[in-house]
């Protein structure tokens, strides 16, 4: 069971290498079946030769052995007449020593079983000696006894019978021969026929072999040459080679396996380099972007500066003139520089500063007199304030402008008296300032809209011309400043959004009403 | 996939050229080994039980052949070789000389013809002396110590052919017997047949029969025989001929001379022949198993070896062959033959 197991382990493991194989495995392989062929059909025919050969020179060896044997029956045909004739006893003493002789020759021939006639016509030669023996020593009793008619008879016989062993000993000498020749050319036949298969078999090696050659070349060559190509290709720049296809799995194999992972592998860095260099070129397009933003924004800042009159130079030159109509003797002239010197001023302020309710008042108080001298019959301005509420903080440019908005939108184009009246009571808590302008009124909805900051905040759409408002936004204001600016500043410095609320019907004037809370 | 294609590619060129090498190395080795047998003796596969010779009066003639094959058969049947040996020319001592050589080649039994009753018997009990059985095959000692005898009952086929010759002729008319003027040989043969168509023909005496000798060992004398017998005798209408190289012989002579109107009636059942018969070429001709005498002479020569004894007198049947019955019996041969 073991060595059952054993041998298939073994046999796994050659397949496994075989599977494996190497190309040096193959090509070992490969010469060690070309010499296996080789040595098979070599050692064929000189087998068969050797056979042959084997079968003939023991056929000669018999042959001479036979015709030793002839010789002896001649030599003691010989000493036996001789004897008879004679009687000498040297001839006596030959004719025992041949008989003896020839006794052990015919029993020293043997003949394998492979061809039985001739064993059995050696058989026969053999009885045939014996025979003869039997009779000569008969004749050479009978001459010794002088019995003459015995040893006549007895010496015929024995004549007859020494020819027909000459007879067989040719006709067996003759029937080894003829087997022997026919033998011969029925194997050289044969051989003959090997020869020419043996040609055969070489030129289909040649031409295999060199099928092989070619093949084994062709296979070897082939993927390094691609490989070699596809490094060309890596060298010159171009990454992006196909794989190397390579099915066999030997050496050349594993060879383009590794080439083929490392083209893939440096692909693989080269994308991410690429990767990084446009993450970087994007980086700096930006910066340089911004970089002009910036510069434009800086250059606009100088435009501005540029198109802007110092507005001290303004004030100073507004407080100057007021001195001068002061000094001429022209009151009126001088107050009224100094209500637009000290409006400038108060424009002039920094939005983000708050300021109290008295301040604001004042600047109203400074707009509604240059109001007044300008359109001097047109507009009563009345003012009621509580003085308990002058110092709450409240953010700058608030009142001016909803007073501005009254007059431009509300009186401005009134026929009769237009009358603005600004009222600052304290009411629960709160200091409700309310504006109020006997004007044209506005509708609810108009008033929504001014209220949810959808109109822009800006009341001259209540003009018929729409357009034309949008154009002359800002044509008679003091500043830009609109409706939707002050609601939303307000709305961010108390932290809620019910400080403003508007009062109006249309022809019944508008009421602007600030609930100021008293307590932060 | 690859490798076992390899593998197979390798396999298909070993595989044929191991294929062949292995059938021209068969082919060598029995060409070797089937050489040594020789055309002289008849040998089993197995080592022989007995070695017995068989003296034939020569190997040319159609029976001697069928004889033979008997033999092989016996000799594949029984395990014994048979070493056949035949005179080289036809005379009274190249005869005596082959039994002779066998005799004191101490072969453990004979089976011979006899060409000389006297002689023959001679040399028969010097065998049986040393104790070498005989059987006489064909022709018979009856007077020496031959254990056996083989032949075909020639006086019953002499009658045969003398019943044919009435039927071919109608009883009427002249006819010739062809008898070889041989040495000493087949004379008794020949004597026994002879009395056999005279005692058939005894109730037909308008039909006149004669025999006429000519010398076997010349060829030529044959054929002036026939020459003669076509002119001097105009009114023949049968020729008789007792072997079947006589019976070939005659009727090749008659196709040759374009002379087809004799009823030929001889002896034998050899392929030509028996297509002449076919042809109508002969008229007919008696035969034996020839085969089968062959065979019962080794046969008894067996028995004796083994079991002391063995009947005295074989005979093989006799067959008529005649167009009737010329087809059956070319069929029955080559089934035999294949």
């Amino acid at each position: 069971m073991q060595m059952f197991s054993g041998s298939i382990n073994s046999l796994k493991n050659g397949i496994r290498l075989w599977t494996r194989s190497s190309l040096k495995k193959r090509l070992i392989l490969y010469f060690l079946a070309i010499i296996v062929i080789m040595t098979a059909l070599n050692i064929y025919p000189y087998y068969s030769i050797s056979v042959l050969m084997n079968r003939m020179s023991s056929t000669f060896e018999l042959n001479v052995q036979l015709n030793q044997l002839n010789n002896t029956l001649e030599q003691l045909n010989y000493a036996y007449e001789n004897y008879l004739e004679t009687k000498h006893s040297k001839s006596l003493d030959d004719y025992y020593r041949y008989s003896n002789e020839l006794w052990n020759q015919a029993n020293a021939i043997r003949i394998d079983n492979s061809s039985m006639d001739n064993m059995l016509v050696m058989k026969d030669i053999r009885n045939m000696i014996d025979n003869y023996l039997d009779e000569t020593n008969a004749a050479v009793t009978a001459r010794r006894a002088r019995m003459v008619d015995s040893y006549l008879y007895h010496y015929e016989e024995s004549a007859k019978i020494h020819q027909y062993i000459v007879e067989y000993i040719h006709k067996l000498n003759n029937n080894m021969f003829f087997q022997n020749t026919d033998r011969y050319t029925s194997v050289r036949k044969s051989i003959q026929l090997v020869q020419t298969f043996n040609i055969g078999v070489i030129l289909t090696i040649i031409v295999l072999t060199v099928v092989l050659i070619l093949w084994f070349t062709y296979r070897i060559t082939k993927p390094i040459f691609e490989l070699s190509r596809a490094a060309d290709e890596i060298t010159r720049g171009n990454f992006n080679v196909p794989s190397v296809l390579v099915t066999s799995n030997d050496e050349i194999g594993i060879m383009a396996e590794a080439f083929n992972r490392m083209t893939a592998s440096i692909r693989e860095y080269i994308n991410e380099i690429n990767e990084k260099v446009e993450l970087e070129r994007r980086l700096q397009e930006k910066e340089m972007e911004n970089l002009i933003i910036r510069t434009n924004l800086r250059e606009a800042e100088l435009h501005a500066l540029q198109s802007q009159i110092n507005p001290h130079f303004l004030f100073n030159t507004l407080n100057a003139g007021a001195q001068l109509a002061m000094m001429e003797g022209a009151d009126r002239a001088c107050s009224f520089i100094e209500n637009a010197a000290e409006l400038f001023r108060y424009n002039m302020r920094n939005l983000d500063k708050p300021v109290t309710i008295g301040d604001e008042l004042r600047n109203v108080e400074n707009y509604m007199h240059l109001l007044n001298e300008r359109f001097a019959d047109k507009i009563e301005f009345t003012l009621e304030k509580d003085d308990s509420t002058l110092d709450r903080k409240i953010p700058c440019m608030i009142l001016q402008p909803i007073v501005e908005n009254a007059y431009i939108h509300g009186v401005g184009d009134l026929e009769r008296l237009g009358k603005i009246s600004l009222s600052v009571k304290k009411q629960d808590g709160y200091a409700a300032i309310s504006i109020k302008d006997n004007g044209k009124g506005m509708s609810r909805d108009k008033i929504n809209e001014i209220l949810n900051g959808t109109s822009g905040g800006d009341p001259a759409n209540e003009k018929p011309a729409a357009t034309a408002g949008e154009k002359s936004r800002h044509e008679g204001h003091t500043n830009g400043i609109g409706l939707n600016n002050i609601i939303s500043r307000l709305k961010i410095f108390y932290s809620r959004d019910d400080i403003l609320s508007i009062h109006s019907e249309p022809g019944h004037g508008t009421e602007v009403v600030l609930r100021i809370p008293m307590e932060d | 996939m690859r490798k076992k294609n390899y593998i197979v590619l390798v396999t298909l060129i070993i595989l044929p050229i191991l294929i062949i090498t292995a059938v021209i190395y068969y082919n060598i080795n029995n060409a070797l080994h089937s050489l040594d047998n020789s055309a002289g003796i008849v040998v089993p596969k197995t080592d022989p039980k007995y070695h017995f010779a068989m003296i034939c009066e020569n190997m040319d003639d159609p029976f001697w052949l069928s004889v033979k094959k008997g033999v092989q058969k016996a000799s594949k049947e029984f395990n014994v070789a048979v070493e056949f040996n035949w005179p080289g020319s036809i005379s009274a001592d190249a005869q005596y000389k082959c039994l002779d050589m066998a005799i004191v080649s101490n072969v453990d039994g004979i089976v011979t013809y006899v060409w000389n009753e006297e002689e023959t018997s001679k040399l028969i009990d010097k065998s049986v002396d040393r104790g070498i059985p005989i059987v006489t095959i064909r022709t018979d000692a009856k007077d020496s110590r031959r254990a056996a005898f083989v032949g075909l009952n020639t006086y019953s086929a002499g009658t045969e052919i003398g019943r044919m010759l009435i039927e071919a002729t109608g009883g009427k008319g002249e006819a010739v017997a062809l008898v070889s003027h041989k040495e000493p040989g087949d004379t008794i043969v020949q004597n026994l047949m002879i009395s056999g168509f005279t005692d058939a023909l005894k109730n037909t005496p308008e039909l006149k029969l004669q025999t006429l000798e000519y010398d076997y060992a010349n060829v030529l004398s044959l054929e002036d025989t026939i020459q003669d017998l076509l002119i001097n005798r105009p009114g023949l209408d049968a020729i008789i001929t007792t072997s079947e190289k006589d019976t070939t012989l005659v009727a090749q002579r008659l196709i040759d001379l374009n002379k087809l109107y004799y009823n030929i009636i001889g002896y034998g059942d050899t392929p030509e022949i028996l297509r002449y018969i076919d042809n109508g070429v002969i008229f007919g001709t008696v035969s034996a198993n020839h085969e089968q005498m062959g065979y019962e002479a080794v046969k008894a020569l067996v028995d004796l070896k083994e079991g002391g004894r063995t009947s005295a007198y074989f005979t093989v049947d006799i067959q008529l062959i005649t167009k009737e019955n010329v087809a059956e019996i070319l069929a029955a041969k080559e089934e035999a033959s294949e």
